[in-house]
């Protein structure tokens, strides 16, 4: 019995601990910086902390940043600087991945421009 | 008795004058994007952006853009992917429409949206003009 408990208790930690997340920028939120790398790809910086980071975008430099691809992040790009450039409002919401720039940034999954 | 005449005569053209610039006004508001038919889309005359909604296309994601404007689109003779009209990531003119996109964005000009049914039945741009 006892053993029993332990393996459900074993699996639900495993579950709790890979659970799924992905950051939130609040629709309210402005561009304060955009940031492009001779390759392409680049950041996206906010006014706001991302809500719910992924455990990949912890780091402390980038925890109101999401970044983007050289090949499939141009759309977004064009829109954050639009965004910038008119301080329009925006909300965007991550991948809960690091794929761009490894385990430090969160990947920009899509975004709303108002 | 003359003057409560004349006041009532002032409050009368004043109440008018209103009524005649609130119509003006009414006018001037965008209007409800109208169908061309069941399955042909529709068109959408002096409306501004008010969202557009971007997706990277990284792993998860199409690529897709998706916008609202401020008249109401339920009228399209097609389907509304989440309130959304599509601007389909494959679309040869992609970049054009897009570019397009930001500008009015950026500007909130008024622009005529022309929208038809794509695939699953959703509408999707296709194409605008700017005034």
């Amino acid at each position: 019995m006892k053993r029993n408990i332990f393996i459900v208790t074993a699996i639900y930690a495993l579950f709790a601990t890979t659970s799924f997340a992905a950051a939130v920028v609040p629709d309210n939120a402005h561009v304060i910086q955009v940031r492009v790398d001779a390759d392409g790809r680049g950041m996206i910086f906010f006014d706001q902390p991302l809500g719910t980071p992924s455990a990949c975008g912890q780091d402390s430099s980038y925890k109101n940043a999401l970044a983007f691809s050289a090949t499939s992040g141009k759309a977004a790009l064009a829109m954050a600087l639009s965004a910038k450039a008119t301080g329009a409002t925006v909300g965007a919401y991550g991948t809960g991945a690091c794929g761009v720039y490894g385990d430090y940034v969160e990947d920009f999954a899509y975004g709303m421009m108002h | 008795m003359q003057h409560e005449l004349n006041m009532h005569r002032r409050t009368g053209i004043a109440v008018g004058t209103l009524v005649a610039a609130m119509t003006v006004a009414s006018s001037a508001m965008a209007s409800d994007c109208t169908s061309a038919g069941a399955g042909a889309g529709g068109t959408c005359v002096g409306v501004t952006l008010t969202t557009l909604y971007v997706e990277s296309g990284v792993t998860g994601t199409n690529g897709n853009v998706y916008i609202a404007v401020d008249g109401a689109m339920t009228p399209l003779g097609c389907s509304l992917n989440g309130g959304y009209v599509t601007l389909p990531r494959a679309a040869s003119t992609f970049n054009a429409t897009y570019a397009s996109l930001l500008a009015v964005q950026t500007t909130k000009a008024p622009f005529n949206l022309r929208v038809v049914q794509g695939d699953g039945g959703y509408c999707v741009v296709a194409y605008l003009i700017l005034h």
